[in-house]
């Protein structure tokens, strides 16, 4: 650190037998003074506003989740009945199984055709960089706009999936109402929303694999899907990792398609077939005012 | 106290009997977008709804299905009430004797009576029911609404709200659709309504 370099010598390091050193000034005592504070200050600023939004959210929550707490009444203490109430209740472990399920559905897919698209553009191609613009599109475009988009697409009766399949004589498919179905179409508009995202980091990834890798396994023998295999794959490990760290948080806070594919209500479906962890936390908490038991799931 | 009483399970049997014999569309009202869609394409012969509702199919069926449709009453001459608007007046406002002014006005028999022929919301003042018991929708065939809902508010039971209400309605609509939408059968799907209103109000 360099902001060390300002203070004064440690006054150990006197030689014995010499005379003490004069007093310092008041002007360089509050020199030294500001040398030791300044760095807390200049980091402050981030620990204030976590503090505020972040740390203090969290021990509020885990406090109210000790607590009965309707919307509109006082906290009651009731120690750990919430959770008792979430471990023994059904409804929760649907959430979670459900949250897994469309997080594995969504993940997986995702990452794999992020992986080709990004190695689809790493070639020279015509228009590459309109290829790579055109990825990024459906990152930039609201989730909420997407959903309502795909709940229409999605329809049973006038969607567009349904007509495409009925031309190779599928019978339509009621997609929301299905248990598998529903998770599908929902997963569906996730990878739709994230994979050129994770194409580009990949892309990213892929460009900074030295050239000559490549040269030495095609002088090997080594084809093009040799070269991907043996030469991309292993360069990218760093950034497979992150990209499948990212997706899964995001998939495990999976709140805003579910519910808006539902039309708004966050039961998830007659049988609560897409109802995702998020989706139940906010059913409890806002939809039947059960606060203390909402700040229970979030713990 | 609604798992003991004979109506409501009579009522849900009733409606699970429908979803199971394929008598209805399979469509989540107000939520499936392929629901507004039925309106304008007739993917649903019927439906129950209250007098507000005229003006929603009117919207969503719109020009073309003017002439389409017609009203009558439940089955049985039952009547029921399905919702409505409160108007109230927050303790901290700060204009509290003009809302009251606005809430008369809004409240009186000439309003609600014109609100009903315009868009058919059902007036609350006994004085405005007589007044529309005349009225008649061009859109619906003609079919004498104001003579209709009339009846239907008369016949309506007299209903008490728990605060529980919200919550045990929700779970006993989610279980009928389940009966409709998955297969299950009406008694798995009210036994299950059952333990998972326990569950939430317990």
């Amino acid at each position: 650190m360099t902001v060390q370099a300002d203070r004064p010598a440690p006054g150990g390091t006197t030689p014995p037998g010499a005379a003490p050193p004069p007093r310092p000034s008041w002007r360089s005592r509050l020199h030294a003074a500001e040398g030791r504070a300044a760095p807390y200050a200049y980091v402050a600023p981030f620990f204030l506003v976590f503090a505020a939004f972040g740390l203090f959210p969290l021990i509020y929550t885990a406090w109210i989740s000790l607590h009965q707490y309707r919307l509109g009444s006082r906290m009651r203490w009731n120690a750990g009945e919430n959770f008792g109430w979430l471990f023994t209740n059904p409804a929760f472990y649907n959430a979670l199984w459900k949250t897994f399920t469309i997080g594995v559905l969504s993940t997986v897919p995702q990452l794999l055709l992020a992986l080709a698209l990004a190695h689809l553009l790493n070639y020279r191609l015509r228009g590459r960089m309109f290829f790579r613009i055109t990825m990024l599109m459906p990152y930039a475009t609201s989730v909420a706009a997407a959903t309502l988009v795909f709940a229409v697409i999605f329809g049973r009766d006038q969607g567009v999936v349904n007509g495409l399949l009925g031309l190779v004589g599928i019978a339509p498919i009621d997609f929301r109402n299905g248990d598998w179905t529903a998770q599908i179409a929902i997963s569906v508009i996730v990878i739709w929303h994230w994979t050129g995202y994770n194409a580009l980091i990949y892309l990213a990834g892929m460009q900074s694999i030295p050239k000559d890798l490549y040269e030495a396994a095609a002088i090997d023998g080594a084809n093009r899907w040799h070269q991907f295999r043996h030469v991309t794959i292993p360069g990218l490990r760093p950034t497979i990792l992150f990209t499948i760290v990212v997706s899964t948080i995001g998939a495990s806070q999976l709140f805003a398609e579910p519910l808006l594919f539902g039309g708004g209500t966050p039961n998830g479906g007659s049988v609560n077939q897409y109802q995702t962890l998020g989706l139940f936390m906010y059913e409890q908490g806002w939809h039947y005012g059960q606060l203390g038991r909402a700040a229970a799931v979030a713990g | 106290m609604y798992d003991t009483n004979p109506v409501i399970r009579s009522a849900f049997d009733t409606a699970a009997a429908a979803g199971q014999s394929g008598l209805t569309a399979r469509l989540e009202q107000f939520l499936d977008p392929a629901w507004d869609q039925g309106f304008a394409s007739g993917s649903f012969a019927t439906i129950a709804c209250p007098s507000w509702m005229i003006g929603y199919i009117k919207g969503k069926a719109g020009d073309a299905g003017s002439g389409q449709w017609n009203v009558t009453t439940l089955p049985g001459g039952e009547g029921g009430n399905w919702g409505g608007s409160y108007l109230g007046i927050p303790a901290v406002s700060e204009h509290k004797e003009e809302a009251g002014r606005l809430i008369a006005w809004l409240t009186a028999p000439e309003q609600q009576e014109r609100v009903f022929r315009q868009v058919a919301n059902f007036p609350s003042r006994t004085e405005a029911v007589q007044a529309v018991s005349d009225a008649t929708d061009p859109y619906f065939n003609d079919a004498p609404i104001g003579q209709i809902f009339s009846a239907s508010a008369e016949a309506a039971p007299i209903q008490t709200m728990g605060p529980n209400d919200g919550t045990i309605e929700e779970v006993l609509v989610q279980a009928l659709l389940s009966v409709e939408t998955t297969g299950a059968t009406p008694q798995a799907a009210w036994d299950s309504a059952v333990s998972e209103i326990d569950n939430q109000i317990g």
